[in-house]
């Protein structure tokens, strides 16, 4: 009896140590130890045994079975070590094979900049506001109190449109739109295409971008003006960056200024970008001409306003170091790739 | 906290309706949260005589009365266990409709019932079950009960802030009201010297206050021969509106000051306190516990104080824990005859660690952490003590024992008119000022300079204006050396009021939140939705492999020409004095400058190249007006995907060019309709599809006709490259993107099956009849289709393809039975077949 099991139980190591898979492991434990298995027919002749012998018998298959079901148990594990083993196989691969990527694309630098202006300023309170390209003169020139005799309408050569029109020679008429339509307080951006009649050359093109800034209110200051450009200046060209106004003459602001910022490239000390003066120039600024509020219809007594105009082609050449402007137009593939930022 | 509206007229007149009250209490600060109203009781429901009582054979508990209803005798049964002859009761008479039952003649055990004697919660007005309810002997009979129940009421539920503690009562909140409706405060009258007095508060009881930081004052009364019973109609009913339980006269009336000032109070049981050893004269400690002292609280519970807590204690044991809860050791009792009354101040940090600490919140607790005023222990303990002496009876012994050690000074703070106008918007008169405060409970001092902080000494405050003043002037201009404020000293109960800015708070609260003139907003210019579909169309193009360029808004008219034929001539907008010809026009589309660019970057080696341009084109409309509509266009060629190693990048194909603009519709939320022709004469007509939405075309997408590539330099052929083209009316995209934002859907809890199905159909018919057919066969259950392989070649007819498509199906309301999909697979089949005669496979 105790060699027949003895048997039994080599056999059944045999068959489960070359089980493969899963599977086989389920196989071979029906065949042992299921319904139609030897230590099941065992175990149903216990009853034809005499009182005596039952519990001998009974442990010894027992015993038999849990030697089975050991085995079974330890190469069950095995197996699966085996196929997750095979899962991770290090074998024929090369990690520094190149990954597999999506397709990318990018915006243009001028987009990235612009962006980053627009938010700029959306976190410090601003609206954005659209305007036209194609402009009349009463909101290019007449509103901005510069009237047609104006000595400074050859200040910037202007194109014209075969129907009278002409192409705007700065953002600022968008300021003359929004008062139009708006009563204070008004806080807004507005970036946009403006166009001279430039010859093409490393720091000029015909058509270039601008960002300008309005506000108006009660008890808005030139002090407010700085404080506002110092924040811009900060938030896009680093905190080390200062920037400053001194006294220029515009039409349409009262007093007048140009802003510098300290330059980007050296820091001050002088430098080509900066032509060694230390100094960047960045656009016009100024107090709103109490005449160009009468022209929209708003009480100069009660409000006043600051604005400003910067060039964002210039901000972009700035940030991104390009050497001539006209790379920006030319969306060569090899420079558009260049910027994610 | 609630508050009856009954009882809050007892100290201020009120005559708006409940709705203008509840509104007030609102926006002075006090959040009233609910509202409920306590009905009046029926006319059939009076005050009656129970004549006799007598026992019904065969019940334990069932009598028949005999009841005096002011008219009649009535045959009544009752089973209150306290019915007894000489009652004073309510009875409903029949006819009487009450919240849970309505009032018949009736018969209770085979005997006549002519009404019904009441218990508070028959008429709705509590819960209280036990027993009928009991009226003064001397009620009138037969008369209506609403008056006596204080009925109709209206209950208010108040969400008191953690700043305002003098809210905490009835009379706090009437105070209130009084400035912000400008009435006055009406406050008890009771006169406590009147009362008989038999010796001396002095040799009956000591206090020892051994913690004054802790309990800056302790005040008590002793009165003796008090008659310990249930609290008589009106006490029980204030208590029992305001959420309280009576228990007894004398708990229930220092539960009603509670409620009336805001100031818990306690009262113990004199003749259980112990005397110091060796003396004859009962003492109080207030001394912090020790760690690990063991009481028996009235909650019930045992409590293991540590050395944080205070409590009240005789030199033999804690007899309540100091502000949060009485012990069993000492309350009153039936028996009780003599007692003491504890009206205190406790430290609010104090209380609050004991409460949050041992998880006890009570009534007093909840007061005392936000707060109680050391002044306000005297009015409290006044007033319950003339209420006990004249519901509970019994003699008060003289004076009060008070110990208050550090009693604070006068606080005085200024307020400046104008800073009220700078800080709030809008101008407010000294005289307005001084009006609010005062109804608050503060006193005005005078009129002088500003000078900021607590003022210790009014003397020193001066004023240039002092003579105008005195001839009654109160209004100056402030262009002189005098910025002229009004000072106020303000009530002990007010521990919020510190600063001018709280004063400025104060009167803001009352004078309404809605008086400032509103500041004009600014305009709202910017179109926010138009700003960021626009980054996010830029975007999702970046993220499809697209580069993005800027051109110039002028171009070379040959170029246009090179698109469109010479009727759109008109169209164009022309510069008078051009830099040169080939910037000569505005442009009237995007994609003249795309494909140069293209070009460009072609000749400089590019193979695999995806642009895109968003931004304005010019040009005149049929009426002839300058527009300058935003407009999106791409042109691409070559790969659509990086060259992988793996597997073969795909080339550019109408799918792909396709897929970008699906992209931008899904993002949108928009579904134009398909249209496989455009009039586009640069784009080859069969590879070609028009997006329709009303009737007008938002987008199209194509290849770009090869004669047009080759006039712009790109020679399609010896390049063996297709060049596509997208170009999208922004403007009316971001028109029809109306509601970006969603709606949640429930995720489905049943799985959802998928099924394939694969059949042979003639080439003339296109998958989007195919589409159509399935989605009409249950258009509920059928959720996607999706098509994963297309073939055509040798194994089936020439004029044939063979399609596989994967049906997504499920139910929202069940999981799907075999028997249930096959249903619906089988119809598709069918339907396929009769309409297509389509062959599966």
């Amino acid at each position: 009896m105790q060699q027949k099991l003895d048997e039994l139980v080599a056999e059944a190591r045999l068959a489960i140590a070359s089980c493969r898979t899963a599977n086989d492991i389920l196989n071979t434990k029906a065949r042992y130890l299921g319904k139609k298995s030897v230590i099941n027919e065992l175990f149903c002749e216990i009853r034809n045994l005499p009182a005596e012998e039952r519990s001998v018998f009974g442990q010894k298959i027992n015993q038999a079975r849990s030697q089975i079901e050991e085995a079974l148990a330890i190469r069950n594990e095995e197996v699966k070590k085996d196929a997750w083993a095979k899962q991770t196989s290090a074998a024929n691969i090369d990690l520094s094979m190149p990954a597999s990527t999506l397709p990318r694309g990018g915006l243009h630098p001028l987009t990235l900049v612009r962006r980053q202006i627009e938010d700029v300023f959306v976190s410090m309170g601003f609206q954005i506001a659209d305007g036209f390209d194609i402009e009349d003169d009463f909101h290019n020139f007449d509103a901005l109190n510069t009237p047609a005799d104006h000595p400074s309408r050859n200040l910037a050569d202007t194109f014209y449109l075969e129907n009278g029109m002409l192409l705007r020679t700065q953002t600022s008429t968008v300021q003359i739109r929004v008062m139009e339509k708006y009563p204070p307080p008004i806080r807004i951006i507005s970036l946009g295409r403006c166009y001279r009649n430039d010859k093409p050359d490393p720091t000029h093109l015909p058509m270039f971008h601008q960002v300008e800034a309005l506000v108006v209110d009660e008890g808005v200051s030139l002090a407010d003006l700085t404080s506002t450009l110092q924040q811009f200046v900060r938030v896009m060209f680093g905190a080390n960056v200062r920037s400053r106004i001194r006294p220029h003459y515009f039409p349409f602001t009262e007093p007048s200024a140009e802003m510098d910022i300290s330059c980007v490239s050296c820091g001050g000390i002088g430098c080509r970008v900066c032509k060694y003066n230390g100094w960047i120039e960045m656009g016009g600024a100024g107090i709103v001409d109490p005449n160009v509020f009468e022209a929209v219809g708003i009480d100069s007594d009660r409000f006043t306003g600051f604005a400003f105009g910067l060039g964002i082609d210039r901000i972009a050449m700035l940030k991104y170091k390009f050497p001539d402007i006209r790379i920006l137009l030319e969306n060569d593939l090899r420079m558009l790739r260049q910027f994610k930022w | 906290m609630i508050i009856s509206v009954n009882w809050l007229k007892n100290y201020v007149e009120i005559d708006v309706e409940i709705k203008e009250l509840v509104h007030i209490l609102t926006f002075s600060g006090i959040e009233v949260e609910t509202v409920t109203e306590l009905k009046a009781l029926p006319p059939e429901v009076v005050t009656s005589r129970i004549l006799s009582v007598e026992k019904i054979d065969g019940s334990d508990h069932l009598s028949l009365c005999l009841v005096d209803d002011g008219i009649a005798t009535r045959q009544v049964v009752c089973g209150a266990h306290n019915c007894r002859s000489g009652l004073m009761a309510v009875l409903a008479k029949p006819g009487a409709i009450l919240p849970e039952i309505s009032i018949h003649p009736a018969k209770i055990r085979g005997i006549e019932s002519d009404g019904m004697l009441c218990s508070e919660a028959e008429l709705g007005i509590s819960k209280d079950h036990d027993g009928i309810i009991e009226l003064p002997e001397d009620t009138p009979l037969g008369i209506g009960v609403n008056e006596i129940m204080g009925l109709p009421d209206s209950i208010l539920e108040v969400e008191i802030t953690p700043n305002r503690p003098d809210l905490l009562g009835v009379m706090g909140i009437a105070r209130d009201l009084s400035a912000s409706m400008d009435k006055s405060l009406l406050i008890p009258e009771f006169d406590l010297a009147a009362a008989s007095v038999s010796g001396k508060v002095t040799s009956v009881l000591k206090i020892a206050n051994l913690v004054p930081e802790l309990c800056p004052r302790y005040t008590a009364r002793v009165i003796r021969g008090v008659r310990i019973a249930k609290s008589p109609q009106w006490l029980r009913e204030r208590l029992v509106r305001a959420g309280l339980r009576p228990i007894n006269n004398i708990v229930d009336i220092t539960n009603f000051v509670m409620l009336e000032t805001g100031h818990p109070l306690h009262a113990f049981d004199y003749d259980k306190l112990a005397c110091p050893a060796g003396e004859s004269i009962p003492q109080i400690i207030i001394r912090c516990a020790v760690d690990g002292e063991k009481v028996n609280a009235l909650d019930e519970r045992q409590y293991s104080l540590c050395s944080r807590d205070i409590v009240i204690a005789d030199p033999q044991k804690a007899i309540a824990v100091a502000g949060v809860v009485g012990l069993c050791n000492s309350h009153i009792e039936d028996s009780t005859t003599c007692i003491v009354l504890e009206s205190a101040a406790f430290n609010p940090q104090s209380i609050r660690r004991t409460a949050y600490f041992h998880k006890i919140s009570t009534d007093s607790s909840y007061r005392f952490e936000r707060g109680q005023a050391p002044e306000s222990a005297e009015f409290a303990s006044s007033r319950t003590a003339a209420l006990i002496l004249e519901i509970a009876g019994g003699t008060l012994c003289e004076g009060m024992l008070d110990d208050w050690q550090y009693p604070q000074t006068r606080k005085i703070i200024g307020i400046r008119p104008s800073r009220f106008d700078q800080v709030i918007g809008y101008r407010l008169e000294s005289e307005q000022i001084k009006n609010h405060l005062c109804r608050l409970g503060l006193k005005f001092v005078k009129y002088a300079t500003w000078v900021p902080g607590v003022i210790a000494d009014p003397e020193t405050l001066y004023c240039f204006h002092a003579e105008q003043m005195e001839q009654g002037i109160t209004e100056f201009t402030e262009n002189d050396k005098c910025v002229h404020s009004l000072y106020f000293e303000t009530p002990p109960a007010r521990v919020d009021l510190e600063r001018e800015i709280d004063l400025i708070e104060e009167l803001a609260r009352l004078d309404g939140y809605d008086k400032p003139k509103k500041a004009t907003p600014p305009a709202l210019i910017m179109d926010m939705n138009a700003h960021l579909i626009k980054r996010r169309i830029e975007d999702l193009f970046v993220a499809n492999g697209f580069y993005e360029v800027v051109n110039y808004s002028f171009t070379d008219e040959e170029d246009h020409f090179k698109l469109w034929n010479k009727s759109t001539a008109q169209e164009l907008i022309r510069l008078k004095n051009p830099t040169n010809a080939n910037q000569s026009v505005m442009r009237a589309g995007l994609i003249p400058g795309l494909l140069r660019n293209l070009q460009f970057n072609l000749d400089h080696g590019a193979r695999d190249i995806a642009l895109f341009e968003l931004n304005k084109i010019y040009i005149n409309d049929e009426r002839g007006r300058i527009c300058e509509p935003l407009r999106l266009a791409a042109v691409a060629t070559g790969r659509s995907t990086p060259l992988q190693w793996q597997t073969v990048s795909p080339m550019y194909d109408i799918y792909r060019i396709k897929g970008v603009l699906t992209a931008v519709f899904e993002e949108l939320g928009i579904s134009p309709v398909e249209s496989y022709y455009s009039a586009r004469p640069f784009i080859v007509k069969d590879r070609a599809i028009d997006y329709i939405i009303n009737d007008q075309a938002i987008a199209c997408c194509g290849m770009l006709d090869p004669e047009t590539a080759a006039a712009f330099g790109i020679d399609t052929v010896v390049l063996k490259q297709d060049v596509w083209v997208i170009d999208i009316d922004l403007e009316l995209l971001i028109s029809m993107a109306k509601d970006l934002s969603g709606i949640y859907q429930n995720i489905p809890k049943y799985p959802t099956v998928e099924r394939d199905l694969a059949f042979i159909m003639d080439s003339n018919i296109t998958y989007h009849d195919i589409v159509k057919t399935i989605q009409q066969v249950d258009p509920i259950l059928i959720r996607k289709i999706s098509v994963f392989d297309e073939y055509r070649g040798k194994q089936i007819a020439e004029n044939a393809r063979s399609i596989a498509i994967r049906l997504t199906i499920a139910d929202d309301e069940k999981t799907l039975t075999d028997a249930a999909i096959e249903n619906v697979i089988a119809s598709v089949r069918e339907k396929l077949i009769a309409l297509w005669q389509v062959k599966m496979r």
